[in-house]
């Protein structure tokens, strides 16, 4: 349906055009480049000359790089799509657009698969840094896929967030600060909104976070640990975690006395994929609900406007 | 035929359109005429499916379009007093973009933009960048924006207002040759002498109601029946007033020197004739015997 969607086809022609589109490929890669430099240096200084490598090593390498790429695109998805509806909104567009014959949710998906496609351009055009990992061995074809597939469900996820939010304001800026909000939020605070007596526990135990994810903790996390499936950032690293670290299942360090059923456990990945898409088609659905023609201040914005 | 009926609408509370009635046959230019925030942006906003109205019907061919959009989304063109185009887009995509939005593709698409293009005077301008074009260019393409899907009703927000006198007049001529395809255009504008060139009817809005409506004739003859007749007469100057004086139909006489004016209030050419024989005929010397027309500017002012 995306490739005859006017919307997309339109926005793709005005984002290749754009400045921003090259300035932010070079910004994306570079910055990735570097951090797989300074891992790949972390991985082999230790070698010497002989330039051998710990295999585990190079497997924690692809999970740095693909971390970043990770987080970047959540990073970068919701400003993408937070600024759609709100600049056709401003330049008045919107109105024009409401009374032909596009129906709001292909307006909505139109963008959005624009900006997810800004992502994948982004993601595919870094493959080749990725990939110096292949040059080392022990990552195959299939987990660039798993994960270029992990990222794009991601970046809907994302990208939802921001487009609700597109919706919701009239301004644009307002709709990016609300968005990132509301991700960090779910990245990062959720943790310790549900957590936080356990968290601060393991940190006065072990001195540090990073365990948590590791299982170092003997804190109980009970089955409200459920929660981080809406979490993106976990299903990457129950992803990481299953096939490159630890080999083991990574729910079960969070969860020990196994209080979530086994099935969940087992099945983290494909299931907190699935909650997010269908979170994220929820969130197209409310968005093009959302999608009102005019704007709050009315004649003020108009007048300035106007012919 | 489009047809308004009993349409209100009020903002926070204060009424915008109290009672709109209006009926637009088809094929016709119908210029709506209203002062600054007399409310023909919030009509044509409720027509184009923008604005919901608090009460009140419109129909289109008999269809209610307020009620079936997919219906009035196809018969519709709607085009804001602001251009809404996007940077970055040449006039070939602007165009493709509307086009495919109506479901054109492949060589029928081509073939309406180049045959909207001809008609708009932009052939050649394909691939100029939409945002370089001049505001009289501007405007002409949102007009084939509007057309793309050969709508039946054209909703045309104060289109004239901005535009340089040449660029006006190409733009009517445009609009004109449009409403021979049967196209029903529906024009507001606060002046009522910008559109008297091209309109075919007019309804002039005043406090959320149509004060006058009817078409360009119609409303050309209300203008005579408002006529001040003026006369200079060179002899015998005492004799006319007293004639006029006594004379059932006159009302106002002014005198300033040789020049009389007078109210002849019935809008009818025979009587006026008598009236002029009858003068003659006492030996009154008439040098000349004149209606002024008043100007359509001020019949706005009287209605509003
Ligand atoms: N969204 C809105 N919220 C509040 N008031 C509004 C809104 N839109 C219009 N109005 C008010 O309704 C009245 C009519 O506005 P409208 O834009 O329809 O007038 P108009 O006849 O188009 O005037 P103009 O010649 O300035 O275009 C104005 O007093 C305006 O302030
Ligand atoms: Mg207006």
């Amino acid at each position: 349906m995306l490739h005859w969607n006017p919307i997309f086809i339109k926005e793709i022609r005005q984002n290749a055009r754009m400045k921003k589109t090259a300035v932010m490929l070079i910004l994306y890669n570079s910055f990735l480049a570097l951090f797989g430099l300074f891992a790949f240096y972390l991985t082999f200084r230790r070698t010497g000359n002989t330039l051998q490598a710990d295999y585990a090593d190079v497997l924690t390498m692809y999970g740095i790089i693909t971390g970043i790429e990770f987080v970047l695109v959540l990073a970068i998805v919701p400003a993408l799509t937070a600024t759609s509806i709100a600049t056709e909104r401003e330049k008045q567009t919107l109105d024009i657009l409401l009374t032909t014959k596009i129906s709001r949710r292909g307006i909505i998906l139109g963008k959005l698969a624009s900006a997810i496609s800004i992502m994948m351009l982004l993601v595919i055009s870094s493959l080749p840094i990725i990939s110096v990992v292949f040059s080392i061995g022990g990552i195959t074809l299939g987990d660039i896929m798993v994960f270029m597939f992990l990222t794009l469900i991601a970046a809907i996820f994302a990208g939802s967030i921001g487009m609700i939010f597109s919706c919701l304001c009239k301004k644009t800026v307002t709709a990016i600060v609300a968005s990132y909000l509301v991700l960090i939020a779910l990245v990062g605070g959720l943790p310790f909104l549900f957590f936080g007596p356990e968290i601060v526990a393991h940190f006065r135990a072990y001195g540090n976070y990073w365990g948590l994810y590791y299982g170092a903790s003997e804190v109980t996390y009970q089955s409200r640990v459920v929660v981080f499936i809406l979490n993106p950032f976990f299903t990457f690293l129950a992803m990481v975690n299953q096939k490159f670290l630890l080999g083991g299942d990574f729910f079960a360090y969070l969860d020990p006395n196994k209080r979530v059923t086994a099935f969940i456990a087992e099945h983290w990945f494909s299931l907190s994929i699935t909650v997010q898409a269908f979170l994220s088609a929820c969130m197209i659905e409310v968005s093009s609900r959302l999608l009102v023609p005019g704007d709050k201040e009315g004649k003020l914005v108009k007048k300035r406007n106007r012919r | 035929m489009l047809e308004i009926k009993g349409l209100q609408k009020s903002f926070h509370g204060q009424a915008v359109l109290k009672d709109l009635n209006l009926q637009i046959k088809d094929g016709e230019i119908f210029g709506f005429i209203g002062k600054n925030g007399a409310g023909k942006t919030t009509t044509m906003k409720i027509l184009a499916g923008l604005l919901r109205p608090d009460n009140g019907e419109v129909s289109l061919d008999g269809i209610d379009i307020l009620k079936y959009a997919a219906k009035r989304k196809n018969m519709l063109g709607y085009m804001p007093d602001f251009f809404g185009i996007y940077d970055n887009l040449t006039v070939q995509e602007y165009m493709e973009f509307y086009a495919s939005i109506y479901g054109y593709a492949g060589n029928t698409k081509k073939k309406r933009i180049a045959e909207l293009l001809m008609i708009m005077n932009l052939a050649g301008k394909e691939d100029q960048y939409v945002d370089s074009l001049s505001r009289g260019m501007k405007q002409r393409l949102c007009l084939a924006r509007t057309m793309v899907h050969k709508p039946k009703l054209l909703i045309l927000d104060e289109p004239a207002s901005g535009l340089e006198i040449r660029e006006r007049i190409q733009f009517e001529q445009i609009v004109k040759r449009l409403s021979e395809e049967n196209v029903t255009i529906f024009i507001s504008s606060h002046n009522l002498n910008e559109l008297s060139a091209i309109c075919t009817s007019v309804g002039i809005l005043n406090e959320g109601k149509i004060v006058l409506q009817g078409s360009m004739d119609e409303i050309r003859n209300r203008k005579m029946a408002r006529n001040l007749i003026r006369m200079e007469v060179v002899t015998e100057l005492e004799k006319a007033v007293a004639i006029l004086k006594a004379h059932p139909l006159v009302s106002n006489i002014a005198i300033k020197g040789n020049n009389i004016s007078i109210n002849f209030s019935q809008n009818n050419l025979k009587k006026e004739s008598e009236l002029l024989s009858s003068l003659v005929s006492e030996g009154v010397g008439i040098a000349s015997f004149t209606r002024e027309e008043s100007t359509l500017e001020s019949i706005f002012l009287q209605v509003t």
